[in-house]
């Protein structure tokens, strides 16, 4: 046998790669043309037509993603009365081989006339129209069908045949939507009447508790005129649906008797209970949806019980009482963290129940001592309000005495102020005599009449430093006198806790 | 207490006060005929002719040179002026007698060499616009700066 050369081989080689280099950069699509649909216009007098328009432009695009030939691009939208070159425009924008555009009107001969044109952007033009006519509005539908294969035929330069997949499901009667090479076709489908001859995807999705979820997914040959069955079930529980479940069941179980758990609980139940929202994917699962509203209605019940077991075994315990505290005063027992930050307003304490027993006490840095808590007692600190009224007297004296400052303070800020505002007025007018003066002065041509009026100068001289310097004192001080120093209120609600507090102390 | 922040304010109004009173808001103190002024012209002026007084030189004083000030009395036509040897002389029989002195700043001319180095009394008055003499005004007195060379003095009457 001879075998070929090694040049021979190697210009095949590059032949084959120079002829596949499209598939090998683009993938399939490279070689795939680029179609797009508009459209089928309603030319008739009737808006009866206009399903029938929308149903010719589905079944075409439908068509067309089918066969697998073409790209199918997004409907487009064509100026009115264009003619072809408003389709060049469209092509050449939108990178389209080529345009398939319909119509549909009725002739003076009666009946639904039905077009459909093929414009081809390489040769520029439209290069294929053919037209069918209805007899009436049932006879429409078959014939914008035949008409779009008609077209498709010419166009694809071949025969096109169609085949029927018949679905079968063996599970549970549930909702389903049916894709065909992953476009969706319909839902709850039990066969595809009209799919182009050719190997196929079906896929069979359902929307369940844990989302979009694959049911069946298969690869079918359809022939033409003929049926190819495809048999799939719906499940009633997917695993990881079951393990979800289960889970949850057994979470709910676990905590169903512990108190501190009750939140973690509540959240489970719903959880649970929104699961089962919507089973229409598999709809004896609503069996589960009783067991959630049953779970939930036990649930209601239970926590009653568990509160009323915690109330019961406080009972047994006891709690601290302090007929007053300061405000923002933090009590701790012990070591531990703060049991409560006292609000603004002046209140006394009452702590949660407390297991008997001896505790260190402290209100903030006010008091410290310590308190014997008893079963179903409220336990005070035997020194607690001797030793808060006399840390309370003299706290009272010290801002009465800061209050008392704040005041005078306050009424010689508002009279420095007033005394500021006279000397500057004063300044103004002693300015202004001044002046009148000076002009007096300069207009003297005795000497003894100069010298008065010089006198008078002076002494508006005199009056204008001293209304300046009194002004500038005045202004200056007030703002130190006023807003210097604690704020009168704050002490006054300072002083007003604290009398608060000493006549609590003193209520026995 | 007040802060140290509050004394420095303090401090510092005090001291804008203080160069306040520094400045002369309105101007400096500025008329010829105002004594206290820096640019006096060196002699009070009147606005009537009874107001005239000797100025220059001042009562007791030397005269030095030849020219002697009275007040400038606004409008006034003419100056006179007398200088005797005693004050009852200065009526009867002054040693220089003048009613035509145009200026207040009257010009003895030679007549001063005539006079001793002795007190002298002189007194002076001002010709109104009303062709009227005012008043003559208080006498005052001088002595000459230095011994007079002697020579004969010229008297004019009255």
């Amino acid at each position: 046998m001879r075998f070929p050369s090694l040049r021979v081989l190697i210009i095949i080689l590059l032949a084959s790669l120079v002829a596949g280099w499209p598939t090998f950069v683009f993938g399939q699509d490279a070689t795939k043309a680029h179609v797009a649909v508009v459209q089928f216009s309603n030319e008739t007098d009737s808006d009866a037509y206009d399903a029938a328009c929308s149903a010719a432009t589905e079944t075409l695009v439908l068509t067309l993603r089918e066969l697998g030939r073409y790209i199918v691009e997004p409907e487009q939208a064509l100026p009115s009365g264009s003619g072809d070159e408003g389709l060049r425009s469209v092509a050449e924008e939108c990178n389209l081989d080529f345009i398939l555009y319909g119509r549909m009107s009725t002739p003076e001969s009666g009946g639904i006339l039905c077009n459909l044109s093929v414009y081809d952007r390489a040769k520029g033009k439209t290069t294929l129209s053919r037209s069918e006519k209805a007899t009436g509005v049932l006879d429409i539908f078959n014939t914008a069908d035949r008409l779009v294969v008609s077209v498709l035929e010419s166009m694809t330069g071949g025969h096109i045949g169609f085949g029927m997949v018949a679905l079968e499901n063996a599970g549970e009667q549930g909702s389903y939507a049916v894709l065909l090479d992953g476009s969706p076709i319909g839902r709850d489908l039990e066969s595809l009447d009209k799919v182009p001859s050719g190997r196929h995807v079906v896929t069979v999705m359902q929307k369940r508790m844990l989302g979009d979820r694959e049911i069946a997914s298969s690869s079918v040959d359809v022939k033409e005129g003929e049926t190819t069955a495809l048999s799939f079930a719906v499940p009633y529980l997917m695993d990881d649906e079951k393990q979800k479940v289960d889970g949850l069941r057994a979470a709910i179980e676990t905590g169903w008797n512990d108190a501190t758990a009750v939140g973690d609980i509540d959240t489970k139940i719903a959880e649970f209970a929104s699961l089962f929202d919507d089973v229409t994917y598999s709809p004896k699962l609503s069996a589960y949806k009783d067991e959630a509203t049953r779970l939930g209605g036990e649930w209601a019940l239970q926590k009653k019980r568990l509160a009323v077991a915690a109330a019961k075994a406080q009972v047994n315990g006891g709690r601290i009482v302090l007929p007053w505290i300061p405000s923002g005063a933090k009590v701790r027992l012990g070591q531990e963290s703060p049991l409560v930050l006292a609000n603004e307003a002046t209140s006394g304490f009452r702590s949660s129940v407390l297991s008997p027993g001896d505790y260190a006490i402290s209100v903030g840095d006010i008091y410290n001592g310590r308190v014997t808590v008893v079963p179903g007692g409220e336990a005070e600190p035997a020194d607690y309000r001797s030793a808060m009224a006399a840390s309370l007297g003299a706290k009272l004296d010290g801002l009465d005495n800061r209050l008392a400052v704040k005041r005078k303070k306050t009424t010689a800020g508002w009279i420095s102020l007033a005394t500021g505002f006279i000397g500057g007025g004063g300044a103004a007018a002693a300015y202004y005599l001044g002046k009148q003066a000076m002009a007096t002065y300069n207009a003297q041509t005795t000497t003894t009449g100069a010298a008065s009026a010089w006198n008078t100068v002076s002494l508006y001289g005199t009056l204008f430093t001293v209304a300046v310097a009194v002004g500038g004192i005045g202004l200056g001080l007030s703002p130190l006198l006023l807003v210097t120093g604690p704020d009168p209120k704050a002490l006054q609600r300072s002083i007003d806790d604290l009398d608060e507090g000493i006549r609590a102390l003193g209520k026995q | 207490m007040m802060s140290m922040k509050a004394i420095l304010k303090l401090v510092f109004l005090v001291g804008l006060a203080f160069i306040f009173s520094t400045c002369e808001p309105w101007g400096t103190r500025s008329n010829p005929v105002d004594a206290g002024a820096t640019d006096y012209v060196g002699y009070p002026t009147a606005a009537t002719t009874d107001e005239i007084t000797t100025v220059s030189p001042p009562g007791g004083g030397s005269l030095t040179g030849s020219v002697v000030v009275v007040t400038k009395v606004l409008g006034a036509e003419a100056y006179g002026i007398r200088i005797a040897a005693t004050s009852a002389e200065l009526d009867t029989a002054p040693l220089i007698s003048m009613d035509d002195c145009l200026d207040n700043q009257i010009d003895l001319g030679s007549a001063v060499s005539q006079l001793a180095s002795i007190t002298y009394y002189w007194k002076a008055r001002a010709l109104g616009v009303d062709g009227t003499w005012g008043a003559w005004s208080p006498i005052s007195t001088f002595k000459p700066a230095s011994p007079s060379p002697g020579g004969t003095a010229t008297v004019t009457a009255q």
